[in-house]
């Protein structure tokens, strides 16, 4: 009964919080996009595509996108009780996921309809990989969720990282038989990869660009520069989770600072230098960590030409600092509760 | 206590939830145009040739002219925006014709620029 109010309180305010969905024209590239929808063939991009021929209005796309992010918030629900946090740091999570400003830009703008079906499609395999992952359902649950990620956007690759270090971390939870170890599903996606990037055309699949004029464009950046400007992007993401002011449809990231372009390099080092550190005495921790390097970690790598990483591109980040949230209040609510 | 839960706490998250979707739907109603989008974008990137031009254009298409003078010069000044026309040709283009075909041509620019 406790869980149903919670539920239907945070339901009521998402709502409320997003009910320009019903009046919002479409916006930026929107158009765009469901002209690409009608016209396009192919694989790629074609769960995306598919829902946009089926809402070719601005009220049925954003409302669509508006029960993406439910459905969204649903599945890391159940990820959390999954990865052992208390019905509190579930809450937290979903909360945070539901109404931070930060998320706006998925829901608001169609466009990004792309990225949450990614997230969708992650998360059902790391669902499926978090349990006994050897098993038909499970094998069912990662493959089928991988490949509707691999489907919505070609950034749900991130499926291929995740699933190994969900494996991973929980190698320990359930007995596995001796032919499923740990590493396994790390091996199959590495292989993955190597086939992915090799049938795709090597470089053109590193600088994801699909003409030559793409490919000179993205030459003209080196990929020292690209990471540091990616590096202050991330670091401005990060700085807006708690400080949502700062939230922007266009980041200016070319006027980052240099300062903010090496703290953002600096986080990320002490991320992976911390999951490290807490590998053994809060292994959801490191998990958090991984994740949010997981999935910022190939645009640091892949140049798309003029496009840095946006609020919506950031919602898989966001999801690991959601889980530390969940995590750390449950921490607090244990030195709360504790006797003085 | 609420439960397992100390009331404080739950209160707390009460009151994060209700400043968080208070923002969020500040922020969502930015969202409700492109007019609106770029008049807010401005304010969060006031140095980005795009943000300034597509704000420019949304201006020029509502028939605030002048408004839109100052905010395509903000562009030109904010430079790597080669693909842009020069104010003068535009405003002569506007003035002359002040029609939709005008218009079109300001959003087309403004949607090669945007694809940069």
């Amino acid at each position: 009964m406790r869980h149903l109010a919670v539920g239907l309180f945070l339901l009521a305010l998402t709502a409320g919080a997003y009910r320009t969905a019903w009046s919002a024209a479409w916006v930026y590239e929107d158009r765009a996009t469901l002209t690409s929808a009608t016209t396009t063939t192919g694989w790629q991009r074609v769960i995306t595509y598919a829902t946009w021929r089926l809402t070719p209005t601005p009220r049925a796309a954003h409302l669509l996108n508006l029960m993406c992010h439910l459905v969204i918030g649903l599945l890391l629900a159940i990820l959390a009780r999954r990865l052992g946090l208390t019905a509190l740091g579930m809450w937290v999570v979903v909360l945070l996921w539901l109404l931070h400003p930060l998320m706006v830009e998925t829901v608001a703008y169609a466009k990004a309809r792309s990225e949450q079906l990614v997230l969708i499609g992650v998360l059902l395999a790391l669902i499926a990989a978090s349990g006994r992952w050897w098993r038909p359902l499970g094998l069912i649950g990662i493959s089928g969720g991988s490949l509707f990620a691999l489907g919505s956007e070609p950034s749900g690759v991130v499926v291929f990282l995740l699933v190994p270090l969900m494996v991973w971390h929980r190698q320990h939870a359930q007995k596995a038989p001796s032919w499923a170890s740990w590493w396994m599903p790390a091996g199959v996606a590495a292989a993955l990869i190597v086939a992915g990037v090799v049938w795709y055309g090597g470089l053109w699949a590193v600088v994801n660009v699909d003409t030559e004029a793409g490919i000179t464009s993205v030459s003209a950046v080196t990929w020292w520069q690209w990471g540091l400007a990616q590096s202050g992007a991330v670091w401005h993401w990060c700085r807006t989770v708690f400080w949502p002011a700062g939230v922007t449809p266009d980041l200016d990231v070319d006027h980052l600072s240099p300062l903010t372009q090496w703290l953002g390099i600096t986080m990320m080092m002490a991320w992976a230098g911390l999951a490290v550190r807490y590998s053994r005495t809060r292994p959801l921790v490191t998990l958090a960590l991984l994740w949010m390097l997981c999935m910022i970690g190939p645009r640091l790598i892949v140049q798309t030409p003029r496009s840095y990483l946006n609020a919506a591109q950031f919602a898989g980040a966001f999801m690991g600092l959601a889980l530390l949230a969940g995590y750390g209040t449950e921490q607090w609510r244990q030195q709360w509760t504790r006797p003085f | 206590m609420c439960g397992e839960v100390p009331v404080g706490l739950v209160a707390l998250l009460a009151v994060v939830s209700v400043a968080l979707a208070s923002a969020t739907h500040r922020y969502a109603s930015a969202w409700t145009s492109d007019p609106t989008l770029w008049a807010y974008a401005v304010t969060r990137a006031p140095e980005k040739p795009r943000v300034l031009n597509n704000h420019a254009v949304m201006l020029a298409s509502q028939g605030r002219l002048e408004e839109a003078r100052v905010w395509f010069e903000r562009a030109h000044r904010a430079g790597h925006s080669p693909d842009l026309p020069l104010w003068d040709n535009v405003e002569g283009e506007l003035r002359a014709r002040e029609n939709l075909i005008a218009l079109k041509a300001l959003m087309n620019m403004a949607t090669k620029v945007a694809s940069r």
